[in-house]
């Protein structure tokens, strides 16, 4: 199943990081896609200025330790109707009503 | 929460959320129509709370204050006296059409509370739906899901509502004095504006001191004028009804000669003295 974009851009800005690669995201990406034979790293073929934002607002909320308070709280509800992935997933999206 | 809790950005907050919701879900599909659906409906979803909101107060028989055509009041308070109104007008204070279901049981102030939830809540779930089916990408109702969308997710936004309404939106003495400071406000606000359009009016009128000097002939003066005036006329009919009998240098001497005499006439006000119709004192002879 292809990663999605956080995956791949957090794969790439770490080694990039590290130094071992210097390309771009789309020309690793398409690397990576003709190395596994698939195409698990296409959500980094087309990247532009409001995505990395948008990475970059979900990074700085991480840093802040709201998102991981919230996926918590969220899983133990979660639990109570038997779904406690789409709990944590639910109470870890804190981006929307912090900017609302 | 940021938005609202910033004096002075409490507007922007359908702005954020909005562009939040966009680039979250555009960022996730790669869609451009997928992001603009999330931020679209994003944007919508306090408008859609509050529509959801007052539909059931309406229904729950809430009290409704304003709603008719001269219903407006000053953003933020008209103050105590109709001065005091006019003032902040005059300093370009915003006004807004009033009409507004105000919850004055708890039980009303409850199922508005809910309603205004589930009317947010049904337009995201419709923008995830749009978004989804824009971007190919699979749509899973769950039941479950839904139910933690209402409570978990909707708990930021329930307690944003809470904090927007204040004490009012629970009904009781405090939303029956905001009743009353409403209605205070429509009022002075209404006498405010008459005041403002009057002198509006008044300020339009043409002063005395911009009335044009006019020349105080004698009355054979003017007659002597005024039959000037019309043989000049009758020259210029005749020359243009069977054909023209006096040369161009002619013609404008005669225009000039009339318009120096018409000058002289001066200028006399009309009958309505509220908006001075200024007109050439030897018409209507």
């Amino acid at each position: 199943m292809p990663y999605d974009y956080r995956h791949v851009r957090d794969a790439y800005d770490t080694l990039k990081d590290a130094g071992i690669v210097s390309e771009s995201l789309p020309d690793w990406s398409a690397k990576m896609n003709a190395q596994t034979g698939s195409d698990d790293y296409a959500a980094g073929l087309h990247d532009d200025w409001i995505k990395q934002a948008s990475v970059g607002v979900d990074r700085l909320l991480e840093m802040t330790g709201l998102p991981q308070l919230g996926g918590a709280i969220g899983s133990g509800v979660g639990e109570l109707v038997g779904n406690a992935e789409a709990g944590e997933r639910i109470g870890a999206d804190c981006r929307g009503w912090l900017l609302a | 929460m940021i938005p609202l809790a910033i004096p002075g950005l409490q507007p922007l907050a359908p702005l954020t959320m909005a562009a939040s919701a966009g680039t979250e879900a555009y960022t996730e599909s790669d869609s451009p129509a997928a992001g603009l659906i999330a931020a679209g409906t994003a944007g919508l979803m306090p408008a859609a709370g509050n529509i959801a909101r007052q539909a059931a107060l309406k229904g729950l028989g809430a009290e409704l204050v304003g709603g008719g055509i001269k219903d407006i009041a000053i953003k933020g308070g008209a103050g105590a006296t109709v001065d005091e109104a006019l003032a902040k007008l005059g300093q370009g204070a915003a006004t807004t059409a009033v009409k507004e279901y105000v919850p004055t049981t708890f039980g009303q102030a409850a199922g508005a509370w809910g309603a205004e939830q589930l009317g947010a809540a049904a337009v995201g779930e419709a923008g995830n739906l749009g978004s989804a089916l824009y971007s190919g990408q699979d749509y899973h109702f769950s039941p479950t899901e839904q139910l933690l969308n209402l409570t978990l997710g909707q708990a930021p936004f329930a307690g944003a509502s809470v904090f927007r309404h204040g004490l009012a939106g629970f009904g009781g003495e405090a939303a029956r004095r905001h009743i009353e400071e409403t209605r205070t406000n429509i009022d002075l606000t209404g006498k405010a504006l008459d005041q403002k359009r009057a002198l509006e009016e008044a300020s339009e009128k043409t002063g005395v001191e911009n009335v044009p000097n006019a020349a105080y002939l004698s009355p054979e003066e003017l007659l002597a004028n005024n039959t000037r005036i019309n043989e000049l006329r009758a020259r210029q009919r005749a020359a243009t009804d069977e054909g023209t009998s006096y040369s161009e240098e002619e013609r404008q001497k005669m225009l000039a000669e009339e318009e120096e005499l018409v000058k002289k006439q001066g200028y006399a006000p009309g009958t309505s003295w509220g908006r001075i119709s200024i007109r050439p004192r030897h018409e209507g002879w």
